[in-house]
């Protein structure tokens, strides 16, 4: 109908009604129900005698007559037709305005770049300890383990392989070498024992190097995230310092290849102290022992984390080994040697059964450093551009270059800068957040374990719950701090195995003295062996102790706090909690939490 | 003193402000005798107003479709001529509207009567 009508119109007068409708911009149905109108308006003009030129002088601006139509036809609309056009008009000028806004916030950020207001490892590098000419150690470890390590470490032309050094042949990379076995008889259970010992043997000189270096009162290596051309035969040079970035995260990057050679003499130390048994010499029984407990104050010099754990790991090898030793072969070791053992294992000193995070928390603070902006005062937003580094060092893997943002992810990253801004803490809430955790971790671990109340884990969740969006308010140490949760106990339960260690040596001192008869308690020991009975780490109270079999047993409650006697799980439920074991010369007795606890690798 | 003489009004349209509430009204004033389509409507105001009032459609069909809005008129599209029409009539609410309107005017007429902007009606 429409069509019909307006083909008896002028050309002209048609274009007036397209043009007008088509800029209503109004729904299908009303730009045809205005469009037949308008026909029929213009075809009544005409037959009213009205001309062409007349009708359209008449009927006004095309654009304005639009603008009128368009509003008139839309008040025509349904009440709720028209509250939805306000919403979505609203809704639309909303997302505008966001955007704007947005935009301008991606600006603004793009202005507050990170300051870098202190060098990282030159703060890490100075916190060292001050090496003293001719005391340092590293130098003396590295000449010991060359001996020590398998010929396959390079290659035909000498140069050391990727892989680095390699110790199997003295038993350096195997991590059940010693501590292995029910009986505490760990040479019987190895296959390798004898291979192993045969290169300890012929080794000997590497490893009286090893302990040369562990009586130096420094380590005097300082790690960075480069190592010295110097150390080509060592490490492999080029592996570590390809990953290394100057430019993102340094003391991240701190590579520390030093700490697993350490671990590894460790091993080979305690290798050796098993097979010093086997020889019945005693002497190189207790000069690995002692080497072993250097070896680990050296290893956590550096006051990294992962180094206080691989070190606690050293240590609690070397009281495994006495106990072992004590257990096994008690005649191996005279009293003096007896003596000195426990002289050795007093002069440990608390501190290495405490959490220093002071590296910890300046390698957060760098990361701060790195990813917020800095208004002068300690404060600033956080922003994710700055962050792929970050995440690329973290979750890149041992090859973090592999990780390469491309454009378009760096792109997004700048793209999300605002919403990490309004969402994250800001530089000063999470540094008070990671000092207050730390500062409580640090204390934790200078009580003993049953005094221990604060659980770092269980209060970062606590904090991330308290907002609906926690996990991204703390971004930074929810990435971070976690590594931190169970490292106060773990380095204050080391601190048991060098109590069993010792009560395993003044029980046998005092069975010495007391022609064979063992102690009908433990305070029969104290003062002359022991300066007091240790107490159960999980009780406060004093440790159990019991005579089975006519051999000493020694035994902490454990975890669950349920004193069974020294009883081991599996003669009575598997599923039921164990007591931890210190002592036993039993096999049978405890075929688990003993050789367990001992077991445990170093690190 | 001697009476005023009445003074020709002058045919021009009125102010576009002004035309906006005397717009409507004048709609719906033709519309109380019966309905009627755009065409016609503009071409009554236009004569019985002496094209004072006269408006384009560019004005009149905004208005009407304000008005429908408003529940004032209603429409129908007729078929029966050779062209198809739509044509508007009052509503209930119309003539009451109509009704509220012509007694604003008469009262605003008097009142510019009693100023003497325009003769005082009888």
């Amino acid at each position: 109908m429409t069509q019909s009508t307006s083909s008896t119109l002028p050309r002209d007068i048609v274009l007036l009604i397209d043009t007008v409708v088509s800029r209503t911009r109004l729904r299908r149905h009303e730009r045809a129900d205005i469009h037949r109108e308008l026909s029929a308006h213009f075809c009544d003009g005409i037959a009213a005698g009205e001309s062409a030129d007349e009708l359209l002088a008449k009927f006004g601006d095309a654009r304005e007559s639009a603008k009128e139509l368009r509003a008139g036809a839309i008040a025509k609309r349904p009440p709720m037709d028209r509250a939805l056009r306000q919403l979505r008009l609203a809704a639309g000028w909303g997302l505008v305005a966001s955007i704007a806004v947005y935009g301008l916030a991606i600006a603004y950020l793009s202005t507050q770049k990170p300051v870098l207001s202190f060098d990282p490892i030159a703060r890490f590098q100075a916190s060292l300890p001050k090496a003293v000419a001719g005391e340092e150690a590293w130098v003396i470890y590295k000449q010991g383990l060359l001996l020590l390590a398998d010929r396959s470490s390079w290659a035909p032309d000498g140069s050391l392989n990727p892989t680095g050094l390699v110790f199997n042949e003295c038993g350096g990379d195997r991590s059940d070498a010693v501590c292995v076995g029910a009986n505490c008889t760990p040479a019987f259970v190895d296959p390798d024992w004898e291979r192993h010992c045969k290169a300890l043997m012929e080794r000997a000189a590497g490893l009286e190097l090893l302990s040369l270096a562990s009586r130096k009162a420094t380590l005097g290596c300082r790690p960075a995230h480069t190592w010295e051309a110097s150390d080509a035969d060592f490490f492999p040079l080029e592996q570590f310092n390809s990953l290394s970035r100057e430019t993102a995260f340094p003391l991240l990057n701190v590579r520390l290849p030093h700490i697993l050679l350490l671990k590894k003499a460790g091993r080979m130390l305690a290798a050796d102290a098993v097979f010093a048994l086997e020889q019945k010499d005693g002497g190189r029984f207790v000069r690995n022992i002692s080497a072993m407990i250097g070896t680990s104050m050296h290893a956590e010099e550096d006051g990294i984390l992962v180094s206080q754990i691989v070190a606690s790991g050293i240590r609690k090898a070397a009281s495994a080994c006495i106990v072992i030793a004590l257990a096994s072969h008690p005649q191996t070791l005279t009293d003096d040697q007896l003596n000195s053992l426990a002289q050795r294992l007093r002069e440990i000193p608390d501190s290495a059964y405490q959490l220093d995070l002071s590296t910890e928390l300046l390698s957060l603070q760098d990361v701060m450093q790195r990813t917020f902006s800095d208004d002068g005062n300690g404060d600033g937003i956080y922003n994710p551009a700055y962050a792929t580094a970050l995440m690329a060092t973290l979750y890149g893997g041992p090859s973090a270059e592999q990780v390469v943002f491309t454009p378009s992810e760096q792109t997004i990253a700048v793209l999300l800068s605002p919403f990490g801004a309004a969402v994250m803490a800001t530089r000063k809430e999470t540094n008070a957040l990671c000092e207050s955790l730390f500062s409580k971790t640090e204390h934790q671990s200078t009580l003993p374990l049953w005094q221990q109340t604060f659980d770092h884990a269980d209060e970062f969740e606590e904090l991330v719950r308290l907002k609906s969006l926690g996990l991204e308010m703390w971004f930074i140490p929810r990435l971070l701090v976690p590594a931190h949760a169970n490292a106060a106990s773990t380095r204050r339960r080391a601190q048991s195995n060098t109590h069993a260690a010792q009560i395993a040596i003044a029980l046998e001192q005092f069975r010495r003295a007391n022609a064979g008869a063992w102690p009908t308690s433990l305070d029969a020991l104290v003062p002359a062996y022991l300066a007091s009975v240790p107490a159960d780490p999980y009780t406060g109270k004093p440790v159990g102790y019991a005579i089975a079999n006519d051999h000493p047993l020694v035994w902490s409650v454990g975890e669950d706090k349920i004193d069974q006697h020294g009883i081991a799980a599996q003669q009575q439920d598997e599923r039921a909690p164990e007591d931890w074991i210190w002592i036993t010369r039993n096999p049978n007795a405890t075929p688990s939490s003993a050789s367990r606890e001992t077991n445990e690798e170093p690190a | 003193m001697r009476a005023m003489a009445p003074t020709r009004i002058p045919s021009t349209p009125v102010d576009r402000e002004l035309m906006r509430g005397a717009g409507p009204t004048a709609v719906l004033k033709l519309l109380e005798r019966g309905e009627m389509y755009g065409y016609e409507l503009v071409e009554a105001i236009d004569k019985r107003t002496d094209g004072i009032l006269a408006m384009g459609q560019s004005t009149l069909y905004p208005l009407l479709y304000n008005m429908e809005a408003k529940g004032l008129l209603a429409s129908r599209w007729s078929e029966e001529n050779a062209r198809p029409r739509k044509y508007y009539r009052l509503t209930a609410a119309g003539r009451k509207r109509l009704a509220a309107d012509s007694l604003q005017w008469r009262a605003v007429a008097q009142a510019m009567g009693s100023l003497g902007v325009v003769y005082a009606l009888s």
